[in-house]
């Protein structure tokens, strides 16, 4: 007995020091972001411009739209999707306020809302931003001769945010204090005049963080008479870019956020195909690089950009009295919407699409309103095609297919022009 | 005997003038007042013994038939006696029949109350059965009429007092008075017991005037008969005197502070477990009251003769309150003896510096209360597990199967802890603060002395065995408990030493005072249960420990007894079993991995010592390294794991007591001791920031903005959320990549520490709390506002809640907290609320508000119960508002074992009184 508990005391001591300590207790796994049911668009309103929200959906269902810029809502209205799962509300019919911001809420997650402001020889049009991602990235602006550059800091949030915007030009990274610690208030659209802080910049290329709370970015500029208005993007290292047959000049701006240099391959889809040979080269570190596509061909066409660092990739069409930028899109999928995408009365729209895989696609396109229209067209592998859109007042269009496509939507209204990207369905969902 | 009495009988009347022929000495009337149980034939016959020359007349007062002789008549009363006596005599010496005088005790008691023109004189009193012990030599008082002898207990007779003096008063045993005096004052009050009359007798001669002395050289040997115990009739015959005798200006004052002086000592006493004390009390106060006529005509005849004021009285009293400074003394007496075993401070301080136990003792208290600086000039901290006592009512309410309000609410017991600091609370008149940090700071002496005395009954004689209790309150795992905030931690490590202790005999007490021990090992087994539940098992694996190594008096009935005070935690454990048995729910501590190496190294030379220290060591070894190996393997729910944290320490302090007792400058020895030296470096270092190792600050003082911008005065509830969990008060449940749980927003309280099972209400709130976190909600504030919620708080690291609430719509972020990030809900609904819109408030453990014909919400898990007329609406709990007010009715057997468990607990107290007066 005597030795029995030195024994036992040696055995439990060295297994103290030998076993493991459990592992403490963990909380339930994080869980996957879902997309809220809402969207935050720039508005704008006065007396030789209107604007339209228009509202595509997969449901018949009721939403809500809220127009905020100053520090709370200058108004609300709901909608009703109705049977065609769309609806389109003239902003103005909610709040006249001139140069605000939308929060739009949808009956479900599967919806989408553009943003289309026309007026006298201009036309605009952008889907708005869901989730605001706390860095994003605009590429594709200029402030020589002293073309109007603005960004729009849109807070629909109860939470204020702090925002620090990351300027490179073509003399590199810009140094201004205004740009620095940016409050934009809860409920508030903040717009930075990036014209008259940064004048007589050939490219700029602007890398938005917010430091604190949300907000959703959008750009506008204006060239010619024309307007673009387009929305700031997560950098990712994927972009595909359709491009419609336009007359004038058709470009792809690669727009880097990192400080170091970053090597690109473009390749070009056309209506044979992807093309060879690709495209390659670099973009300095926060540059950006102007790749012209003009001179491939006037078909329609579309690039896909991968690069070795995450960037930013917009079209940027341009004409005389015409301008038309807008974001890439990151994922080619299944189904789209195209919120706002339709013709009708001094507009003509016609739909880009791109099949970015390796078989023959069936893609069917139904332009949403009353009396909603579908056609079905087979796309082969990397092929691009170009439809024209109804001369109706459509509210947008949604598109299903069975292989991975991405859409573009084109606008011409007299020489202005509009283009916009789709909202994918399945990545979001 | 006889060489050291005065023999006052050769004594001249002046002694100035040499010796002459003595005078005729006075006439005396004896008058003996019966004593029942005496011998009144020997009384008599003592008196005739005297050797007087004056004449002496006997009158025995009473009913007496027998025993007495021609020469002696009888009288029907003394006051009859008294005022028969006619001026033949000049005194009366008033005996009681229980006194046996000595031969010259008259004589001495005529002479010198002759020579200092004394009014009434009295005999020294000496035990009879006894050669020369001191009964009594005169006495003082205080300004309440408390005797103040000054002499010892069984004090012998040298002659130390025999000097004529005045005093305050005389008893009635033997007293000699002059007959006009006596006829003045109206004898003896009868309503009153022996001494108090003696009192009174005293008093009232005293303000006529008269002198009251001590004559030494009168002795009379006094059988006691007449004694009760210090009663409360003592006690009330006391203050009756006084009332008697004062005047009434006195009385404005003296009257309620012996009103308080009283009521403090009734209490003082009741810490000593002598609950008579607080009878008395109410008996003395009651028993004036009845006989305040009687009282008031006492007063009267008493200020007839009144020929001097209070000062009189005052002169020969002492200062200070006589039973205040006894009990007192008790009291410091018996905390002394908690570290002082040897009894070197109270037998002298010359022996203090050379006890061998007292120094470490010393040393060890000032490191606990060094160590304890933030906490007496700070107070208690609120944090990690560590929250604020509830009023006594309301802690003891919900401990006898109140509702308890954690979380959504829930009719599962609340933890024991709550019901011990309700009675903490309520033994320190219901000032649950104060309670609270002198209890904090007392376990850190209790464990020093515990762990002292526990190892001091082992057989440790040496200064280390106080200083381990710094290991036991900081030691491996004691240090991390406290370090998140657990209160209960330290306090188990406080109360575990003395537990353990209660289970082993002293050899000296091996066959008496086995009430006690009992009495012991039940109310340490209740405390401990109440403190750590899962602790009370300790005890017994110490006996069977104990006897595994072939170690005698420990007692395996104590040990059972011990357990048997678990009685306490049975309610919460059957309500909540998962607190002492889900892994998933624990705290996830575990001791530093230097710990077992340092015990191993400082018991295993232990092992080679003589065979008792062996034993000891190896106790500690299996309870510290088992406590240890049991906490790594972290199989069952946080009650077991704060335990076995808590033995690991205990076991540990043990080893470490050893070690440093047995220090001897060899090779082995000076390894184990080194050992034990670096472990009590490291747990002095733990517990040394200044708040014995408990985390700094206030979460209730942090969070006091949902109190204090309720605009209805009634603040909501709080998300509490956190990806670090030990950044989340009290117990939490999991959440998507977070912990999170609700708090009071009036301030968390102890009895929310650890969270009930989870009820439909709490199942809700996940699910909202899962879908917030996608991101998918927009409106989160609306989502919560049906549970109260009216604060979001989101601590520690960013987590993907922080950005979800970032980005939504309802829920308003305001800067509170440097740290946390803190968001309101303006939309959250009251907790309470009638369907009229009126707001309820909190009410003890219920609601009110006012009486309608609707019914009122409460944002609370529903269960039958609810009163009154209980409904259920989804999850929540709906009542009539018919009476104002809405309460919860806990189940029968929850309310049974809650009063069960208080039972045990005064039957333990009961038994340790009773055990302590059988061995006295």
């Amino acid at each position: 007995m005597k030795w029995i508990t030195p024994i036992l005391a040696l055995a439990i001591g060295i297994a103290a020091m030998v076993i493991p300590a459990a592992e403490p207790p963990q909380p339930d796994p994080q869980p996957g972001t879902v997309l809220p049911p809402v969207a935050v668009c720039p508005t704008e309103e006065g007396a030789t411009r209107s604007g339209r929200l228009n509202i595509v959906s997969t449901v018949a269902g009721t939403g809500q739209i809220t127009i905020f810029s100053g520090g709370g809502s200058a108004g609300s209205g709901t909608f009703d999707t109705g049977g065609s799962g769309s609806a389109s509300v003239a902003v103005g019919d909610i709040a006249a306020v001139g140069s605000a911001a939308a929060l739009v809420e949808f009956p479900v997650s599967a919806s989408a809302t553009a943003s289309v402001t026309t007026g006298t020889g201009v036309i605009s049009a952008e889907t708005c931003s869901g989730i605001p991602d706390s860095q994003v990235i605009v590429g594709g602006g200029s402030t020589i001769n002293d073309i109007p550059f603005r960004l729009q800091l849109m807070n629909p949030y109860s939470a204020p945010a702090t925002v620090d915007i990351t300027a490179f030009s073509e003399s590199g990274r810009e140094s201004n204090d205004a740009l620095r610690s940016i409050i934009v208030p809860a409920s508030s659209s903040v717009v930075v005049d990036i014209g008259s802080i940064l004048s007589g910049r050939a490219t700029l290329n602007l890398i938005v963080e917010a430091t604190r709370g949300s907000v959703v970015t959008s750009a506008s500029t204006e060239v010619g008479g024309d307007q673009a208005i387009w929305r700031a993007v997560a950098p990712a290292q994927t972009w595909y870019v359709p491009l419609p047959v336009f007359n004038g000049t058709r470009e792809v701006v690669i727009a880097s956020s990192t400080p170091n240099e970053v090597a690109y391959q473009i390749d070009v889809f056309g209506p044979g195909g992807l093309e060879e040979p690709a495209i390659e080269g670099t973009v300095e570190g926060g540059g950006q690089e102007t790749i012209n596509l003009s001179e491939i061909g006037p078909a329609a066409l579309a690039v896909r950009v991968v690069t070795s660092a995450p960037v930013g990739v917009f079209a940027k069409l341009t004409a005389e009295g015409a301008l038309g930028i807008a974001a890439g899109s990151p994922l080619p999928t299944n189904d789209w919407l195209v919120p706002g995408a339709g013709s009708g009365e001094a507009i003509a729209g016609r739909l880009v699409l791109v099949n970015t895989g390796i078989e023959a696609t069936e893609v069917t396109v139904t332009e949403v309103r009353e009396m909603s229209r579908s056609r079905i067209i087979q796309v082969l592998p990397g092929e691009v095609v170009e439809i024209e859109l109804d001369s109706v007042d459509s509210d947008g269009v949604s598109i299903t297919s069975d292989g991975e496509i991405v859409p573009f939507w084109i606008a011409r209204s007299g020489p202005a022009v509009a283009v916009s990207g789709g909202f994918p369905l399945q990545a979001n969902e | 005997m006889t060489d050291r009495m005065t023999d006052v009988s050769q004594l001249s009347a002046d002694p100035d003038k040499g010796p002459v022929t003595p005078a005729p000495l006075p006439a005396v009337r004896v008058v003996v007042t019966p004593v029942e149980g005496a011998d009144l034939v020997a009384a008599l016959a003592s008196i005739r013994r005297q050797a007087y020359d004056g004449a002496i007349d006997v009158t025995v007062v009473g009913d007496v038939a027998t025993g007495i002789d021609d020469g002696t008549s009888v009288s029907e009363s003394l006051e009859t006696a008294v005022s028969e006596t006619d001026s033949t005599f000049d005194y009366l010496w008033i005996l009681h029949a229980d006194a046996r005088p000595r031969p010259d005790a008259l004589v001495s008691l005529v002479r010198e109350v002759e020579r200092h023109d004394a009014g009434l004189g009295a005999s020294k009193l000496l035990k009879a059965g006894t050669r020369d012990v001191l009964e009594a030599i005169g006495s003082a008082t205080d300004v309440f009429g408390e005797p103040y002898t000054g002499l010892d207990d069984q004090e012998v007779d040298l002659q130390q007092y025999d000097v004529v003096r005045e005093v305050a008063y005389v008893t009635s045993v033997s007293m000699l008075v002059r007959r006009d005096l006596a006829r003045g004052l109206g004898a003896l009050d009868r309503l009153m017991p022996p001494d108090a009359a003696g009192l009174d007798f005293s008093q009232r001669a005293r303000i006529a005037g008269a002198r009251v002395i001590i004559v030494p050289s009168s002795e009379v040997y006094h059988q006691g008969r007449c004694h009760a115990a210090e009663g409360w009739r003592e006690r009330a015959g006391r203050l009756r005197a006084m009332l008697i005798a004062y005047r009434g200006l006195t009385l404005t004052w003296l009257i309620p502070m012996s009103l308080l002086v009283g009521l403090l000592d009734s209490i003082l006493n009741l810490f000593l477990l002598r609950w008579e004390h607080l009878a008395s009390y109410i008996g003395t106060w009651a028993w004036n009251a009845f006989h305040l006529p009687s009282t008031i005509g006492a007063r009267r005849r008493a200020s007839s003769i009144r020929s001097v004021g209070d000062e009189e009285l005052f002169r020969y009293q002492t200062s200070g309150s006589v039973r205040l400074r006894t009990v007192g003394a008790e009291i410091t007496a018996r905390v002394l003896l908690m570290f002082d075993e040897d009894q070197a401070i109270t037998k002298g301080a010359k022996r203090v510096w050379s006890s061998p136990g007292i120094v470490g003792a010393l040393l060890a208290v000032i490191v606990v209360l060094l160590s304890a600086r933030g906490l007496i000039f700070g107070g208690i901290p609120n944090a990690g597990l560590n929250f604020a006592f509830e009023p006594p009512s309301v802690a003891l309410g919900r401990f006898l199967g109140g509702w308890n309000e954690t979380g959504l609410g829930s009719p599962v017991p609340v933890h024991p802890s709550v019901g011990f600091a309700g009675l903490a609370s309520l033994a320190w008149f219901g000032a649950e603060g104060a309670a609270r940090t002198l209890l904090t700071i007392g376990f850190g002496i209790l464990a020093v002395a515990g762990m002292g005395r526990l190892l001091g009954r082992l057989g440790l004689r040496g200064p280390g065995r106080y200083m381990a209790g710094i290991v036991a309150i900081a030691g491996p795992g004691t240090s991390v408990l406290t370090g998140a905030g657990s209160w209960t931690a330290l306090a188990a490590a406080a109360v575990l030493p003395w537990a353990l202790r209660a289970v082993f005999v002293h050899p000296s007490e091996d066959r008496r005072g086995r009430l006690g021990a009992f009495g012991w090992a039940v109310t340490l087994g209740w405390l401990t249960a109440a403190i750590s539940p899962a602790l009370v098992i300790v005890p017994v694996l110490a006996w069977l420990v104990w006897r595994a190594q072939g170690g005698r008096r420990s007692r395996f009935v104590l040990a059972l007894a011990a357990l048997g005070g678990g009685v306490v935690a049975v309610n919460f454990l059957s309500g909540n079993p998962g607190w002492l048995l889900d892994p998933s729910r624990r705290i996830g501590l575990t001791p530093d991995f230097i710990w077992p190496g340092l015990l191993l190294l400082a018991a295993l030379p232990l092992f080679l010592d003589e065979s008792r220290h062996r034993r000891v060591a190896g106790l500690g070894a299996l309870l510290g390294l088992g406590g240890i190996i049991l906490a790594l393997l972290g199989r069952l729910g946080p009650g077991f794991e704060e335990a076995t944290l808590v033995t690991a320490s205990v076991g540990a302090a043990i080893v470490v007591g050893v070690a440093l007792d047995r220090f001897r400058l060899e090779a082995i020895p000076v390894v184990s001791t080194l050992a034990a030296l670096v472990m009590l470096v490291i747990s002095t270092g733990a517990t040394f920031g200044g708040a014995l190792g408990l985390p700094d600050g206030d979460r209730n003082d942090d969070l006091s903005f949902a109190s204090t911008l309720a605009d209805d005065g009634q603040p909501r509830r709080i998300l509490y959320a956190s990806s670090d969990k030990t950044l989340v008060p009290g117990e939490e449940r999991p959440g998507p990549g977070i912990w999170y749980r609700l708090l009071d927003g009036t301030g968390t309280t102890i009895d929310e520490v650890w969270l009930p099972p989870e009820r439909a209400g709490d199942r809700r709130l996940s699910s909202v709390v899962d879908r917030i976190a996608t991101g998918a909600v927009l409106r989160p504030g609306a989502s919560l506002a049906e549970f109260g919620i009216g604060w979001i708080v989101v601590d520690g690291p960013t987590t993907s809640l922080d950005s979800v609430l970032e980005s939504q719509l309802d829920v308003v972020p305001l800067p509170f907290d440097t740290v946390a990030r803190v968001y309101e809900n303006p939309a959250a609904d009251p907790i309470a609320v009638s369907d009229t819109g009126e707001i309820w408030v909190r009410d003890g453990l219920g609601w009110s508000g006012d009486i309608g014909p609707g019914r009122v919400e409460l944002a609370v898990n529903y269960t039958s119960g609810w009163e009154p007329a209980g409904g259920q609406v989804d999850w929540y709990t709906t009542v009539a508002a018919s009476t104002g007010r809405a309460s919860y009715a806990g189940h029968a057997v929850n309310i049974m074992m809650g009063y069960v468990s208080l039972g045990v607990l005064i039957a333990g107290i009961v038994l340790i009184a009773v055990g302590r007066r059988r061995s006295s």
